[in-house]
């Protein structure tokens, strides 16, 4: 598993679907667009519960050390609306995920766009946090 | 009488002073058993929701008429000192555009919103009462209201100069006063316009107009204090929260 760096524009032709990601704070809050990260992984773990959705992923770094990212997503209400469900991604599953960085440079991050090995995306986020716009 | 009797007859007592020490606030009267609405006001029973807006000045579409101290406020504020940002309550209005609907309940002189966002609620009374005397400052303020027509009018006061406005950080003073005015529109809107008078933060009164939509989902639970992983992580203008 290899992890990269891609530029925010390059991110920002990816996103599909605009579902507020972060309602209860501001991106900014948190997170910094200038640190986007894209990676593949292994989810470990799924966190369906307010005010957001949480899932770990597994995945190797530079130097192919396994590293434990946490990953926000979008609230499970709003998510639910759309049709998710809190099986719709679960441990085990093998994801490229896009995102931000947490400004305090903890392996924490916004996840923006989240897409499974058959290339299907699943919680598509988010606009109107603040965020680089879709 | 037993001495467990005694201990427990003093504690009593002494909680009874302990109110009769306290504002009108901890003295209220029980809510209006008055009847059903019944005809002639607006029915604004149902879910409903209004576009999600982090910020207010997009829908006023204009700067805010800041005062000096409020646009300071605004100049130095971090996205991680909002207060919701720690699930501490949105305070009256900011809870309608949020990206969540609502429930209102109208009874017997009160309308009831249960909002979904921290699985709250916000009581307007409509049974002619004041607002309370020597009034407590809280989160959500002291709302009274009245019908006419097609519309509720409210007034709210003694609101905590704790809770922002809106996600984009526009803050207000304890001397903020919020009316509303929420209107049937047809049977599935409402037009919802709200004032913001505060001296201390703003030059004059300033008015943004948002519409609810009924929706066809009833409320969910959602506790913000269940899950909120993003408090060790917020910038605050005091440093990194802990």
């Amino acid at each position: 598993m290899k992890r990269s760096v891609l530029p925010g524009m390059l991110l920002a032709c990816c996103f599909l679907t605009a579902i507020p990601a972060l309602a209860h704070h501001s991106f900014a809050a948190e997170y910094d667009q200038n640190k986007p990260v894209t990676f593949k992984g292994v989810v470990t773990k799924l966190d369906w519960m307010n005010p957001h959705v949480y899932f770990y992923v597994d995945t190797a770094d530079k130097e192919g050390k396994v590293v434990h990212w946490a990953c926000e997503a979008g609230n499970p209400n709003a998510l639910a609306r759309r049709g998710w469900k809190k099986n719709s991604l679960k441990a085990g599953d093998e994801i490229t995920v896009q995102g931000f960085q947490a400004k305090d440079g903890t392996l924490t991050m916004n996840a923006r766009s989240i897409t499974l090995a058959d290339g299907s995306k699943v919680f598509a986020a988010s606009s109107e946090d603040g965020g680089p716009l879709n | 009488m037993r001495p467990a009797l005694y201990v427990f007859a003093a504690l009593a007592l002494t909680a009874t002073c302990a109110f009769a020490q306290a504002g009108e606030n901890a003295t209220l009267p029980l809510p209006p058993n008055a009847p059903s609405p019944g005809t002639g006001i607006p029915d604004f029973n149902g879910v409903w929701q209004m576009p999600y807006t982090p910020n207010l000045e997009r829908a006023y579409g204009s700067p805010l008429p800041l005062t000096t101290l409020g646009a300071e406020k605004f100049k130095t504020h971090l996205g991680g000192d909002d207060p919701h940002g720690f699930c501490q309550p949105t305070g009256p209005t900011r809870a309608f555009h949020s990206p969540f609907p609502f429930q209102v309940i109208q009874s017997g002189g009160m309308l009831t919103v249960l909002f979904e966002i921290d699985h709250t609620f916000r009581r307007i009374f409509t049974d002619g009462r004041p607002h309370v005397k020597d009034q407590d400052i809280t989160w959500y303020g002291d709302s009274i209201g009245r019908y006419e027509g097609n519309s509720l009018y409210a007034d709210t006061t003694g609101i905590s100069e704790r809770s922002w406005l809106d996600t984009a950080g526009h803050q207000h003073s304890d001397q903020l006063h919020v009316t509303e005015v929420f209107t049937k529109t047809g049977p599935d809107t409402i037009l919802w316009k709200v004032t913001y008078d505060d001296p201390v933060y703003f030059t004059k009164p300033w008015s943004v107009s948002l519409e609810m939509k009924r929706q066809k989902y009833d409320i969910m639970e959602m506790i913000c204090t269940d899950n909120n992983q993003d408090m060790s992580h917020f910038i605050t203008s005091k440093g990194k929260a802990q």
